[in-house]
């Protein structure tokens, strides 16, 4: 009885938020490694052009992420 | 109150200070005004949950229909879309929950004398924030093992080099942005709306009581239409939020369950 | 420590850490996830197990309505396929009927073609046989007759001498053997000289 659940139509009706709000998190976290990462740099070669560097790379990274987990596979 | 203390001595827009009510005490464990809602909260949505609970009947009566209603949006549209038919169950309560307390305390924000929206205080967000992050953590570690859960978090298919990378990535986003940005987004969305309705009121009041002549009283008025339009803004973004909060946490969930990604 | 009247009209210029919109206060922050804790546990308890029960009640309501619909469903969809077998069954047998009427009606016009044929043939076998008979008769009378005139005329001519039998006997068998070999025509060619000589 229980396991018998009427299917919707629409299977994928909401995910499509979820995925948009958790992009907006890879997005952050890509921002929040690549600053990282790129402050490390700078410190050591003392240049502040990795910051900038970092920034792009980790913003591409998460973008590379979205695409590998939520355009790829569906 | 104090904010009317505050407009006597020329108009000063209101801070964040607004959002420290203490009512009891002072400073860390201070009893605070959306404490107290959040008391309240409780003290509604229980009993009224139980009683319909209890008058259940298979052709829903006008006021079962409506709790059914929302009941059914958070286990069907949330839940079993996000974590699917066959593990969906066991988060019904815990998803219901996190609705009802949110969309409740949120509504708190247009309601005359509470007026006040719980979750703009950034203590009750992460407090719901804690559950759901031990809640996706454990179940994830559960299904797959803790050295397991770590390893699947880099999804296949990727070039080797980039791997550690993404792990990086992956364990921001599990451990630091996810929890983050559910406490902030539900918080924020609260303290910025009430902050609007605070200037449009209390802007508007200043204008009709203290305005230098009658076209600053007369344009008071404008202050206080947007005020009534704000007030219908915040219900939309009340009812959104508490809608975004349980998709994110089911989501989550759904995450830590899933094979592979 | 200060008394709650003091602390509800507190000046909002009141210094405290805690007016920072991200630092969460720890009472908050307990009483928030006191309040969860209570309410999850009577949801969990209390609500969700009669919501489900009634979930299911429905569910299993509306399935059974719906079987009783697809079974009402069946019976049409069998009912409709029995007519579609009868249609087909009748149309089946017109045809057969049809296609039976056809050979049958060609079968009967060919058998009356072949009667018609066979008593045209025979008719006209009767009527060959009829005209054979008709002639070979008179031939044969035409023969008599020829004999006889030849004789009457040959006697009037010969007078006398040829009523010696035995001598007239002779001239009518000459005769009669050469008109045997000769054709009808011929007959007719012997006749008419002797009929023309009276």
């Amino acid at each position: 009885m229980g396991d018998r659940e009427p299917q919707d139509d629409d299977q994928q009706g909401t995910r499509p938020h979820a995925v948009g709000w958790n992009a907006l998190s890879y997005m952050l976290s890509g921002l929040l490694l690549g600053v990282g990462v790129g402050w490390l740099l700078s410190r050591w070669l003392g240049t502040d052009l990795m910051m900038l560097v970092g920034l792009l790379g980790g913003m591409s990274l998460s973008m590379y992420v979205i695409w590998v987990r939520y355009v790829r596979e569906h | 109150m104090r904010l009317r203390l505050a407009a006597g001595e020329g108009f000063s827009p209101p801070t964040t200070e607004f959002f420290w009510q203490p009512l009891v005490g002072d400073g860390a464990f201070a009893f605070t005004r959306p404490m107290l809602l959040m008391v309240l909260s409780v003290a509604v949505i229980a009993p009224v949950m139980v009683f319909v609970a209890k008058r259940m009947q298979v052709v829903p009566s006008k006021g079962q229909f409506l709790t059914e209603g929302t009941y059914n949006f958070v286990r069907n549209s949330v839940g079993k879309d996000m974590i699917g038919a066959k593990e969906f169950r066991p988060f019904i309560p815990l998803l219901f929950t996190q609705f009802l307390l949110i969309l409740v305390n949120n509504l708190f924000e247009i309601i005359p004398l509470l007026q006040f929206p719980t979750f703009s205080r950034i203590g009750f967000p992460v407090a719901l924030t804690l559950v759901v992050f031990a809640v996706y953590h454990v179940v994830g570690m559960r299904r797959h093992g803790v050295g397991g859960y770590f390893k699947r978090m880099v999804p296949p298919g990727v070039p080797g080099w980039i791997v550690p990378l993404i792990f990086f990535l992956e364990l921001i986003t599990y451990f630091v942005t996810r929890p983050v940005t559910l406490a902030l987004r539900l918080m924020a969305n609260m303290f910025a709306g009430t902050l609007l309705l605070v200037v449009f009121a209390l802007g508007g009041e200043y204008m009709l009581l203290e305005g230098s002549n009658l076209f600053v009283r007369v344009a008071s008025l404008g202050s206080f239409a947007l005020f009534v339009i704000m007030t219908f803004f915040e219900i939309l973004v009340g009812f959104l939020q508490a809608y975004v909060f349980v998709l994110l946490t089911a989501f989550y969930i759904a995450d830590s369950l899933a094979e592979e990604h | 420590m200060p008394n709650a009247l003091t602390a509800a009209v507190r000046a909002p210029e009141a210094e405290s850490v805690w007016t920072s919109p991200i630092l969460p206060q720890p009472g908050e922050l307990i009483v928030g996830l006191i309040a969860f804790g209570i309410l999850y546990w009577v949801i969990a308890k209390l609500v969700v197990p009669r919501f489900e029960e009634t979930y299911a009640q429905r569910t299993a309501a509306i399935e059974g309505g719906m079987e009783q619909a697809e079974k009402a469903q069946a019976e049409a969809e069998a009912a409709l396929r029995e007519y579609q077998a009868q249609l087909a069954e009748a149309r089946a047998e017109a045809g057969r009927i049809r296609e039976e009427a056809r050979s049958e009606g060609a079968a009967i016009l060919a058998e009356m073609r072949e009667k018609a044929s066979a008593d045209a043939a025979r008719i006209t076998e009767a009527a060959h046989k009829q005209i054979t008979a008709e002639r070979q008769q008179a031939v044969i009378q035409l023969r008599s007759e020829v004999g006889r005139l030849a004789t009457d005329l040959a006697s009037r001519i010969v007078g006398e001498s040829l009523q010696d039998d035995a001598r007239q006997q002779r001239v009518i068998e000459r005769f009669l053997s050469e008109l045997e070999t000769a054709d009808p025509n011929q007959v007719r060619t012997v006749a008419t000289p002797a009929t023309e000589g009276s």
